[in-house]
């Protein structure tokens, strides 16, 4: 069933010396329910800009966003985003800050939130660290504090920005395995940025390629890799050919960028 | 030499032996007429002026008033100058305008507005408690505004992305994140507030300490007047304390 | 665009701000004519200055500063250095500079014009007293936040205290040295109004007192005005230099 379909999106940025960068241009993708997209691309290319357009941060020049059918306006319930930077409000304990989109929601009661934000700590391990405010935790339980927060509101569609990208190797390991873990329970509709080629394969149903800014869907890759998955899997055949495949499509798509600067130059 | 390693406590007796030690140095300076005693008075003659001033009741007369056209002072400006600070933080076109009359009220020497004050409002407390507002609203406004200027751009986009409300954003994003900011700025303000209530109490009032300081002045009884810049001491080191305590209350999330 | 933007904005809100000002007794806002209107101060700044009664004060109130804040920069440095730099010294002298910090040194004035003499003398010692320690206090501050990984570098280099001094301390403790002069600018320009004010009989503070006693508003704003654009003027003045210092700084570093 059909849950995200962008259109044609298209998105431009005024640019302090006048004149407009194109940043997205002609984006097309539709994402079924439930399904888990990675969308790899070279640096600048994009990737971001899409996402918070989907989310309805940004407005797109022209081209549109259905979720369900339905024309995306702005920021909505259904939607969630984790950012890169975990974005966590350091004045605010774990607690405080798993709760947060709950309370700016304004739908349940404060003792029904307490109830909630108890149940998504536990969910991504974090029992003991209730009180503790984001400089007291690592890099990898903060953005499991910003990941519980976007599933705490119980979105359908959970928007990843390089979430893992501050993480040192081996965690970011660990947190894709228990994202996928998180994930299996109900299968939420994810979109997932990555600049790891190996993630964006480990966790995917389907891998975007995007190509050098103006960002454009350069290829899509299907990952028939069986699931659940565990890190084994990266040493499965299909696994190393799909990620060799990206990496190509990738490297023509940074050398083209390179290539293009010193044109420039 | 400083790479010698001090311990904890020894901040705390070297820096009484710092002041036990100047003070020494002025009663022998007076003692041994190295200066004329009339002229610096010496800390005995001070302790006694000071006692004299307690016993009398003027003290807490004095303090009492300096104190109320402080908070008088302090409390309006915040009341108006935090919301001003939010609004310039917030909006780009408020800030640009009212960018030149901050800048002109932090760069003047803003006693020269005392006798404008005098002539609207009155020989009293109103002009000494305009004066202090004056002097500690523009370090409040700046203070709010560069802490609201100074959020993180992702803590807005955060909240903007569960679709918070305005009302939501100022009270659990903007203002808790530009809290240590203005915090500082209060503690500023209250040094800048004190220097406002003692001018105003030096040119004209009837009580205060900066009236009781000019009092004996005039009268070269400088054992009070000495005493009077120990209590000025006192309030300032005491306040900006009381401040610097409640900012280290109030920013516990810093590491 | 944005310089362009900012600066536009700002002159029509000064703009609007002075039409309201001049229409504010004639359409009776005000019921007393106690804040006069911009074209009649603007009047009276162009008669004070024609009839060069202004001058002399200005040239007293700037020689009372330049001399005082001079005195301040000179003393101020060198003992904000020794202090950073000598641990001993910092935790034995913290507390009573802390105390003088925090205590207005207008409050002095009493003391001053007896010391010193009413007029000139307090005025410099006001100015000194009022600079000096934000000065001292932001260079000593400078200097023991100094990394000091840069000083063990000199040293192991074979650098002497003096190389330390001069290599790492100085410069490192330049943007906190700027902070104690724009301070101290402010203190000191705040010290002379104060000192002409309260007892003297010449400088700008002493004709604002005047114009005061005798209700001339007119003037009164019109002198207010001297003395702000005095002060809007040394504050620009500073704050080249912060940028100009801290330029000459980035194209050493790196
Ligand atoms: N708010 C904005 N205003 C102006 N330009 C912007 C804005 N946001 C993004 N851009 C520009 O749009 C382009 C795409 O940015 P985006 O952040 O989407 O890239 P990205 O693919 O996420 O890059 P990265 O992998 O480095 O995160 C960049 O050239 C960026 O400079
Ligand atoms: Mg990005």
């Amino acid at each position: 069933m059909l849950h995200i379909e962008l259109k044609q999106i298209r998105v431009t940025f005024p640019q302090p010396e006048g004149g407009e960068l194109l940043a997205v241009d002609r984006f097309d993708l539709q994402v079924q329910r439930g399904e888990f997209v990675t969308i790899v691309g070279p640096s600048g290319c994009g990737k971001s800009t899409l996402l918070s357009v989907v989310d309805g941060l940004v407005r797109s020049s022209s081209g549109q966003v259905h979720v369900e059918g339905m024309l995306v306006t702005g920021p909505g319930p259904d939607r969630a985003l984790v950012f890169q930077e975990f974005a966590l409000l350091p004045w605010r304990t774990v607690e405080g800050n798993i709760g947060l989109g709950l309370e700016l929601q304004h739908k349940l009661s404060s003792r029904r939130i307490k109830e909630l934000v108890l149940h998504y700590i536990n969910m991504v391990g974090l029992q003991g660290f209730e009180r503790h405010y984001p400089y007291q935790l690592s890099g990898g339980m903060r953005q499991r504090v910003g990941i519980a927060r976007a599933l705490a509101v119980n979105p359908e569609i959970l928007l990843m920005d390089e979430p893992f990208a501050a993480l040192d190797a081996q965690t970011r390991e660990i947190m894709s395995v228990e994202l996928l873990r998180i994930w299996e329970q109900d299968k939420k509709t994810v979109l997932f940025i990555t600049h790891s080629i190996d993630e964006s394969v480990y966790l995917a149903d389907r891998v975007v390629v995007m190509s050098s800014r103006p960002g454009r869907v350069k290829e899509i890759i299907q990952v028939g890799l069986p699931r659940p998955r565990g890190l084994a899997i990266k040493d499965a055949p299909e696994f190393v050919r799909l990620r060799r495949h990206i990496w190509d499509l990738l490297e023509e798509e940074v050398r083209r960028q390179v290539d293009g600067k010193e044109d420039r130059a | 030499m400083s790479t010698l390693r001090y311990r904890r406590y020894d901040t705390v007796y070297l820096g009484a032996i710092g002041i036990i030690g100047a003070l020494l140095v002025w009663e022998l300076a007076a003692r041994l007429r190295l200066a004329d005693p009339v002229l610096i008075s010496s800390p005995m003659l001070v302790a006694g002026a000071l006692r004299g001033w307690a016993v009398s009741g003027a003290l807490w007369r004095d303090l009492g008033t300096t104190l109320y056209e402080l908070v008088i002072a302090i409390g309006a400006s915040a009341l108006v100058g935090i919301p001003l600070g939010v609004i310039m933080g917030w909006n780009r076109p408020a800030e640009y305008a009212l960018d030149p009359f901050i800048w002109l009220l932090y760069s003047t020497p803003l006693v020269s507005f005392w006798p404008l004050f005098i002539i609207w409002l009155g020989i009293g407390a109103n002009a000494i408690i305009a004066l202090a507002f004056l002097f500690s609203i523009v370090q409040i406004v700046i203070n709010t505004m560069v802490g609201v200027k100074g959020i993180d751009p992702v803590l807005v986009r955060c909240a903007r992305s569960f679709n918070a409300r305005a009302v939501d954003l100022f009270f659990k994003v903007t203002l808790p994140g530009a809290l240590p900011m203005i915090v500082a700025g209060l503690r500023l303000a209250l040094g800048r507030a004190l220097i406002g209530v003692i001018v105003g109490e030096l040119f004209s009032s009837n009580a205060g300490l900066g009236f009781h300081i000019s009092f004996y002045g005039t009268r070269l009884q400088f054992a009070d007047v000495f005493a009077g810049l120990f209590v000025i001491v006192i309030v300032g080191v005491g306040m900006s304390q009381a401040i610097r305590l409640l900012e280290s209350r109030l920013v516990r999330w810093k590491s | 665009m944005k310089r362009w933007q900012r600066a536009w904005i700002g002159g029509l809100a000064v703009f609007a701000f002075l039409i309201l000002w001049e229409a504010a007794t004639p359409l009776g806002w005000v019921r007393v004519a106690g804040i006069s209107r911009p074209t009649l101060v603007g009047g009276a700044f162009v008669q004070l200055a024609a009839s060069g009664e202004i001058y002399d004060g200005l040239y007293i109130s700037l020689k009372g500063f330049f001399l005082g804040f001079v005195l301040a920069v000179v003393i101020g440095i060198p003992v904000g250095v020794v202090i950073g730099r000598y641990r001993f010294l910092s935790m034995l002298l913290d507390p009573l500079l802390m105390a003088i910090y925090n205590m207005p040194k207008v409050a002095m004035m009493p003391l001053l014009v007896v010391w010193f003499g009413v007029g000139f003398g307090a005025t410099v010692a006001v100015v000194l007293l009022g600079a000096v320690f934000p000065i001292l206090v932001n260079t000593a501050v400078g200097i023991r936040e100094v990394d000091p990984v840069w000083v063990r570098a000199v040293r192991s280099f074979g650098g002497s205290e003096w190389d330390v001094f001069k290599k790492v301390l100085l410069p490192g403790s330049v943007p906190p040295m700027m902070t104690g002069i724009r301070l101290g600018v402010g203190r000191g320009l705040l010290g002379v109004v104060v000192s002409e004010m309260y007892a003297s009989t010449e400088g700008i503070g002493h004709l604002i007192g005047l114009y005061g006693m005798s209700f001339r508003i007119t003037e009164l704003i019109a002198m207010v005005g001297v003395v702000s654009l005095l002060g809007f003027v040394f504050a620009d003045l500073i704050r080249r230099l912060e940028v100009w210092v801290s330029k000459g700084r980035a194209e050493v570093q790196w």
